[in-house]
């Protein structure tokens, strides 16, 4: 399901989209997956309006636009925390003890362990992954795109503060 | 190399085309593979796996799926293996794990693709005890269409129809895995103008009608083949009825008309057929009040109204005006009523005598669907006739032919390559000019003198140079070009582009009316018989005098406006039937009240019969038998599907009644009892006719030939066409034209599809800002003549200078501003 919110976004992240666009224009179907990366890298998710943009962009068709947002889970079209991040959950980290990880960084977060979700600050959101192919390096999880591991609970609250 | 090859199938050997699909080749040899993706009509896909079978390979057998494996020379298959089997029933039980099997409550259930081989290829029982997924069961995707994703089985038929014929990818398959579902884009509204053929091509009960549905189990259904006739393409229609009522339409397969496609007008704007407000008894006007009357009582005092005014005033102070709507039967009559027994050829129809329209239509609805380049000229197919539209996209599309659009306005055929070109009202000369001169140029040809000044573009080139090198052209001019004040000068200066472009023969008419072409070929024109024959042509008179056993008058009547503004003249009595002037134009009701006496045949009580002395209610056309002809010459037949509401009477019946009783010494000729009866003496009136019979016309139709009438179309100057002044406070130029989803009364009367028209005027962004209007804010259009008020819709394919007021709007008929300008009028526009 997609959002009923829209973006709000800063003037800064306005002009980037506006370039973005204007490099991206009338690129066609091809161009579509590499776009989308690099809005959602500037907004953090994507709202219709923006999904629209960049249907008219390209040149393509807007439910195309669609079809491949909902496809792949690592686009948002749902609002997400500035940061993201992905605890695996995959039988390896299972055994490393990853359930206590999960729940301080949920305590931290003001989040319910279960499912994950978005702190009320909307810094942070929380994910839980199947197998993120580190399993060696168990209990793993990435902060947006940086792997790590072995994490440990303890490690939380400087994990977190770490991040601007 | 032969085309034919020889494959095996389960040890068979079949003959097969060579590169056909191997589903194709096995139905032919009697092996119905089955299917849920594939569909003849759309291009393989291979995402059910419904239709897998084994193939001897060079790795040994392999399973791959029938609807995308071409065949060729000495393959070898396997359907009835063990393994084929297997993997057939594996994927109907997956396809069944999630389905909620709902068939008691199911509008599908009984016509179903899942059900008939759940029964035939499935497994009997299922492995799976978990419970099913939960979508969306009840989610509109628009006022017609509702989808029922539980029950979808992610074949893709309807997503492809919109993308591949349509051109309009309006649903897609969002999601992955076992969250997949089928929707729209958030917040968008499915309105594609044929988005209703793809509950016809859903294979489960995923898309219903919503205007349709819980009203009927498919199993206890009538089905009568119809024919649409909401415009003048003729679509197939199969109308479904139970109890004698129509329940749904739904397409009938002709490849020669509609392919296997009806646009949601035809499929679902029925409403009128069963609307409160049809007549049901006839009405006369007693102390000045419309009252019930009996049949008897009605015929009797519409004949004493005609004979007082023939014996007071003589024939020619009384007019029939017929329907483009209405079949062949009843024009017919009404013309061999006027013209045999009153003594007048004051006989016309709203489209007939003053159009300029080509009479024979288009070459061919084919021809649209092979061409290797289109040309629109003063037409909106995706409006006026949104299954040709789709023919013409596809060619646009899927064999590049480039597209010339000549329209006032930006219409959707503009997405595609080629030129286009927007002359405001009045420069249309100019601009034809100019092609007619660069043709010219470009075949070699001398400009004659009067050509010498048109000024010729690249554009103007470009278009001119693509008609001369094309070989198969659709040509096409529509109503806006051949309507009123100007058309006679337009309509020469397009037929000379075209005829110095070598493609004279093929300059087709786009007639929007279901009969246009079949009441000019009944002779419902003041001054032509049956046949398109001259009413001067003795021989011709001759014929038909012996058919009709009367005298026909040889002078040419008045036309449709010639007699309503006789009205207030020589016009004493007018018989209409299925027209609706004051509607219109409401100054017309002063004209028609200044009438002795006035007849209304109609479905509905319209402004034009609450003045009438006499009201006869008719029956519809799915109601009573009736044949059309559509813009491409076809006769088809409608046939009954539906009983008649109240004491309505076919058309043709009625007329049939009064005549008789009009001149009993007369009727022996007017003996016929049917409407297929009726039919065949058409057939010996009109010559393209000869031979066809209610019988010969089948579920095909029959076409007269093109050739069948002789058109001679010629390079020659014509009178300059001065436009309608400029002048404060009239600054902009009127432009009018058809909208699919207009307010007109059979449309209207389908009420829950009111939310679909949009009723406004249209101005360019810029103009709008001009005058500091926003998009719904109310606005006034005023002529010379009067003054509507509409809200606004702003739309940049609205050329800058323009308004633009479509058709039938309820409550503000265009035709209100027309002045002796007609619709090329200029207008004031202001916030009201």
């Amino acid at each position: 399901m997609t959002s009923d919110q829209t973006l709000a976004l800063e003037p800064d992240q306005e002009r980037a989209l506006q370039t973005l666009m204007r490099r991206y224009r009338g690129r066609g179907q091809s161009a579509l997956l590499p776009m989308l990366h690099e809005v959602q890298a500037i907004t953090g998710w994507v709202d219709e309006p923006t999904a629209r943009a960049v249907a008219h962009t390209l040149g393509i068709p807007e439910i195309e636009v669609h079809n491949v947002l909902t496809f792949y889970t690592l686009f948002y079209t749902e609002p997400v925390g500035k940061r993201v991040i992905r605890v695996c959950n995959d039988i390896a980290c299972v055994l490393a003890g990853n359930g206590e990880l999960i729940q301080r960084l949920a305590e931290e977060l003001g989040v319910d362990p279960e499912t994950g979700g978005t702190s009320a600050d909307s810094r942070f959101t929380l994910e839980l992954h199947p197998c993120l192919g580190h399993c060696e390096r168990a209990p793993f999880l990435m902060l947006d795109e940086e792997p790590m591991g072995p994490v440990a609970p303890d490690q939380v609250p400087d994990l977190l503060g770490g991040v601007s | 190399m032969s085309d034919w090859i020889t494959i095996t199938i389960d040890g068979k050997e079949i003959q097969a085309r060579r590169g056909e699909l191997l589903t194709e080749a096995a139905a032919r040899a009697g092996i119905h593979i089955p299917v849920f993706c594939s569909h003849p009509k759309l291009d393989p896909l291979g995402a059910c796996r419904m239709c897998l079978v084994e193939m001897e390979g060079r790795r040994g057998k392999m399973l791959v799926t029938a609807c995308t494996t071409p065949v060729n020379d000495g393959m070898v298959f396997y359907y009835n293996s063990e393994r084929a089997r297997d993997a057939r029933q594996g994927t109907l039980e997956v396809i069944l794990a999630n389905h909620p099997l709902d068939c008691p409550i199911c509008d599908k259930g009984g016509e179903c693709d899942l059900q008939d081989q759940a029964m035939e290829h499935g497994p009997g029982k299922s492995h799976y005890w978990e419970p099913k997924r939960h979508k969306e069961k009840n989610y509109p995707l628009s006022d017609l269409i509702v989808l029922d994703q539980e029950r979808c089985i992610l074949c893709w038929r309807c997503i492809r129809y919109l993308d591949e014929w349509e051109d309009k990818p309006q649903l897609g398959l969002f999601h992955r895995g076992s969250d997949s579902v089928i929707d729209k884009f958030p917040g968008t509204e499915l309105d594609a103008y044929t988005s209703g053929n793809i509950i016809d091509l859903c294979p489960v009960g995923a898309l219903t009608n919503r205007l349709a549905r819980f009203q009927f189990r498919p199993w206890v259904l009538e089905h009568t083949n119809s024919i649409c006739t909401h415009c003048g393409m003729g679509c197939n229609l199969r109308i479904d009825t139970r109890d004698f009522r129509v329940r749904r339409n739904v397409a009938r397969e002709n490849m020669a008309v509609n392919d296997a496609w009806i646009c949601d007008k035809g499929r679902f704007a029925n409403g009128f057929l069963f609307s409160e407000k049809r007549l049901t008894q006839p009405l006369a006007r007693i102390d000045g009040e419309l009252q019930p009357i009996s049949w008897p009582e009605a015929i009797q005092r519409v004949v004493e109204g005609l004979k007082g005014v023939v014996e007071k005033e003589g024939p020619g102070a009384v007019g029939g005006i017929g329907s483009a709507k209405l079949s062949n039967e009843a024009n017919y009559l009404l013309g061999k009523f006027m013209r045999a027994l009153v003594g007048t050829n004051n006989i016309d129809f709203r489209e007939g005598s003053a159009l300029k329209a080509e009479r024979r239509g288009v070459t061919s609805l084919q021809d649209a669907r092979d061409a290797d380049l289109i040309v629109i000229m003063g037409a909106d197919p995706s409006e006026e006739m949104p299954v040709l539209a789709n023919f013409l996209k596809r060619a646009a599309r899927r064999r590049n032919a480039p597209v010339i659009v000549i329209h006032p306005r930006r219409i959707e055929l503009t997405k595609y390559p080629g030129v286009h070109f927007h002359p405001l009202p009045g420069d249309e000369p100019a601009l034809f000019d100019a092609l007619t001169k660069a043709a010219l140029q470009a075949r070699g040809q001398a400009v004659p003198n009067w050509l010498a000044d048109a000024e010729v573009s690249d554009e103007v080139k470009e278009a001119a140079t693509l008609l001369v090198n094309a070989q198969n052209p659709f040509i096409i001019y529509g109503t806006d070009y051949a309507w009123g004040y100007g058309s006679a000068s337009i309509v020469q200066a397009l037929t000379n582009w075209i005829v110095a472009s070598g493609h004279g023969d093929r300059l087709g008419f786009l007639h929007s009316q279901a009969n246009a072409v079949g009441a000019a070929d009944v002779g419902l024109l003041p001054d032509m018989l049956p046949g398109h024959q001259r009413l001067a042509d003795e021989l011709a008179r001759m014929e038909l005098e012996k058919l009709w056993g009367s005298k026909i008058p040889t002078q040419p009547g008045l036309g449709y406006s010639g007699m309503i503004a006789s009205a207030l003249g020589r016009i004493k009595a007018l018989y209409i039937m299925g027209a609706d002037p004051v509607g219109e134009k409401s100054s017309y009701a002063e004209k028609l009240e200044a009438l002795d006496f006035l007849v209304v045949q109609d479905l509905f009580l319209t402004e034009t019969a609450k003045l009438a002395d006499v009201v006869l209610p008719a029956a519809s056309y799915v109601e009573s038998n009736g044949t059309f002809t559509n813009t491409e010459r076809r006769v088809q037949a409608a046939a009954q599907a539906a009983r008649a509401v109240g004491d309505s009477l076919p058309d043709w019946a009625i007329l049939m009644h009064i005549a008789r009783r009009y001149a009993p010494d007369q009727a022996d000729f007017w003996r016929t009892s049917s409407a297929p009866a009726v039919f065949a003496e058409i057939t010996r009136a009109v010559p393209q006719y000869a031979g066809m019979s209610w019988e010969s016309l089948g579920e095909r139709g029959q076409p007269w030939a093109w050739d069948a009438l002789e058109v001679t179309r010629e390079l020659a100057p014509y009178a300059k066409l001065e436009p309608a002044p400029l002048e404060k406070p009239f600054t902009f130029r009127l432009i009018t034209g058809n909208l699919l989803w207009d307010e007109g009364n059979t449309f209207a009367a389908t009420e829950r599809m009111a939310n679909l028209g949009h009723k406004a005027a249209w101005l360019h962004p810029d103009d709008a800002a001009g005058l500091d209007l926003r998009e719904g804010d109310l606005i006034a259009v005023r002529s010379r003549e009067a003054s509507l008020e509409l809200p606004l819709h702003i739309s940049s394919r609205i050329q800058p200078g323009t308004v633009f007021v479509p058709f039938s709007l309820k409550d503000a008929p265009v035709g209100e501003l027309f002045d002796e300008f007609g619709p090329r009028t200029t207008v004031a526009v202001y916030r009201a």
